[in-house]
């Protein structure tokens, strides 16, 4: 049994968001609700500045916080170490939300992130909170895959309707290999600039355990014993300090 | 064992404040209808409605829930203090604030409820799923069996005295499992390393101070209330209580809580971990902090003080009331507090998150306190029939 991880180069990204649009795409996920997402940062003051991004999954970790806190066990970990949400026992308490230092879940049983509200232009129809036009097939919501119901949490699976399906043995998803193509997470698949990588962390041959080893992947918020199953390479590893723009806010 | 009436020690009966009680319970049930016109819109459009969202997970309807459940666990500790160690006069005044926890409980009850995504889920969810290392399954199991220990007590005092001894194991369970919940529901918050403003073994014992505050402020301010502002009545021992004990042990319990907000506050301002300095500074800007302070802690730490002062209804009553107004802006604070530092969300979200309740969030608020309110006065008018009738 594989242990999925993927691995982002920050050096190749460009911050495109073409990673967001395709998980938005192949998962149904409504504007603002970006299971992945590029983070964009400020950094300096004028005229010594720069912009740095972070492209963030979830980061399916190795101890889940959201996992040890969910009180149904709604929240779980597969055998192959991806964290998946059970909308059928979902309470929506949001405590998974509260514990994930990633920020990575959604509950989009709220007010629309983007207007219009597109939930209205669509109603939701078989329990779905909204039933566009044009949906992913794939759909269990025993995995949190497909359109979710209202009132549950929402979050990344690693395209685990595409990566469950793969051979056994596989070491790496890779988009360039036409036998594999169709089992490689849709961020990883879309990515231009190949800055994302996808395999088995238990397998010192995979590709994902060579660069780690060989560009020194790190993880991020380490401190919270999360440990990431998400690695990082490159000189923008590290999250930017929180400093608020109060002046900006008022 | 079963008692008359008569038999019970501790003077005179004193005829029940019937129109008290009918006027609390009109004032409960106005006040939920106002709740329920204001929050409709949760039942029409879900958490669509609310203020709350994906960056202020928790927002005043938790708030409210945590708020009315720590009072009502704080109002069981004061009521098993009487009851466990047959305090004589205390006892008397136990069997009203046991239905006052009941009601608080409720009232939480309703507030979490109506936040939940699924409420009636969690009925077979979590017990059938039994995730052990969740804090909020114990605080959830500590509660369920609170509840039921406190509804047992009840239909038990309908028949017998306060010092039947099995009211008195179940007093005691309900101490016990009030504190269990008290506790799992600091843990709640205080497990939480990724949120550093909750983060800390000192947070189960600061929700404990606090409860013990609220649950001896709302034991001042409704009594005083159901006795009409007037001690007159009671009999001597229920007095002596009313105008003495209970006057000194809140004002120990605020110059105790006191103590805690100031370290908290202090770490707070002067913490190196990122985002704790960076919201105290914001709270502590805020004029809501200053009147938690100084209104709601300050002055029923002087009133308490004073002894000429603290046997005196009124007197009681305003510092009970502005505790727990300073009680409740502390839970708002810490709540909401510990959400304001966005977590990685780059520089969409460049400040401190933005978060004010909306009208349909006020009205889950009102509907929490007033049912509660609701539960005490139906209580007290309809179901006080047992040998404390009156007391």
């Amino acid at each position: 049994m594989p242990k999925w991880g993927m691995v982002i180069d920050l050096d190749k990204c460009t911050g495109c968001q073409a990673c967001t649009t395709a998980c938005a795409m192949e998962n149904n996920t409504l504007p603002g609700e970006s299971w992945q997402d590029v983070l964009f940062y400020h950094e300096g003051k004028y005229p010594n500045t720069s912009i740095k991004w972070f492209p963030r999954p979830c980061m399916q970790c190795e101890n889940p916080s959201c996992v040890h806190v969910c009180p149904t066990r709604a929240t779980y970990k597969t055998d192959d170490g991806v964290v998946l949400i059970d909308w059928n026992k979902c309470i929506g308490c949001k405590y998974c939300m509260i514990a994930c230092p990633y920020g990575v879940r959604f509950y989009a049983d709220e007010r629309p992130l983007l207007e219009p509200d597109i939930r209205q232009a669509f109603p939701g129809s078989d329990g779905q909170m909204w039933s566009p036009p044009f949906q992913n097939p794939e759909s269990d919501w025993s995995k949190g895959i497909g359109i979710q119901p209202r009132g549950v949490v929402s979050k990344c699976t690693f395209c685990y309707h595409k990566i469950s399906k793969a051979p056994a043995g596989v070491t790496d998803l890779d988009e360039d290999d036409p036998d594999l193509v169709e089992y490689v997470p849709a961020c990883v698949r879309t990515c231009a600039p190949k800055a994302r990588y996808f395999g088995d962390l238990d397998n010192p041959e995979s590709k994902v355990n060579e660069l780690i080893a060989n560009k020194r992947g790190t993880r991020v918020f380490e401190h919270t014993g999360n440990k990431p199953q998400v690695y990082y390479l490159g000189e923008h590893g590290t999250v930017p300090k929180f400093d608020p723009q109060f002046d900006d806010q008022a | 064992m079963s008692v008359t009436a008569e038999q019970i020690p501790g003077g005179p009966r004193y005829s029940g404040n019937t129109m008290t009680a009918t006027l609390m319970l009109a004032v409960g049930v106005i006040g939920l209808v106002i709740g329920l016109i204001a929050a409709w819109p949760k039942f029409i459009h879900g958490g669509a409605a609310l203020s709350q969202g994906s960056d202020m997970m928790w927002g005043l309807p938790v708030v409210t829930y945590a708020f009315l459940a720590l009072s009502s666990f704080g109002v069981s500790m004061v009521a098993g203090v009487g009851a466990v160690f047959r305090i004589e006069g205390w006892d008397r005044i136990a069997p009203r604030l046991f239905t006052l926890a009941l009601g608080l409980s409720i009232g939480a009850l309703a507030a979490l409820a109506l936040e939940l995504g699924h409420a009636f889920r969690t009925l077979w969810a979590i017990p059938l799923n039994m995730q052990i290392r969740s804090p909020m399954l114990w605080m959830g199991a500590f509660w369920g069996a609170y509840v039921v220990f406190l509804v047992w007590l009840l239909l038990r005092l309908r028949q017998v005295d306060i010092r039947d001894n099995t009211v008195r194991m179940l007093s005691i369970a309900i101490v016990l499992t009030c504190v269990g919940a008290l506790f799992t529901q600091g843990l709640v918050y205080g497990m939480m390393v990724m949120r550093p403003v909750w983060y800390g073994a000192a947070t189960p014992l600061y929700y404990w101070v606090g409860s013990v505050v609220t649950g001896l402020g709302m034991a001042l301010l409704f009594l005083n209330i159901t006795h009409r502002f007037s001690h007159g009545g009671l009999a001597a021992s229920k007095r002596r209580v009313m105008e003495r004990h209970l006057p000194v042990i809140f004002l120990v319990a605020l110059v105790g809580y006191a103590i805690v907000v100031v370290s908290r506050t202090t770490a707070g301002l002067w913490s190196s971990a990122e985002g704790v300095q960076i919201v105290y500074q914001y709270m502590v800007a805020s004029p809501l902090f200053w009147f938690e302070i100084l209104i709601c802690l300050a002055v029923p730490i002087v009133f308490m003080s004073m002894a000429g002062l603290r046997g005196n209804p009124l007197i009681q009553t305003t510092a009970g009331a502005l505790a727990i107004v300073g009680i409740f802006i502390a839970r708002y604070e810490f709540i909401v507090g510990g959400q304001l530092v966005p977590l990685w969300k780059g520089s969409w979200i460049p400040a401190l998150v933005e978060y004010s309740p909306n009208s349909v969030e006020w009205g889950m608020f009102l509907i929490g306190v007033f049912l509660a309110i609701t539960v005490y006065a139906a209580g007290d008018r309809f179901f006080n029939t047992g040998p404390h009738r009156g007391d």
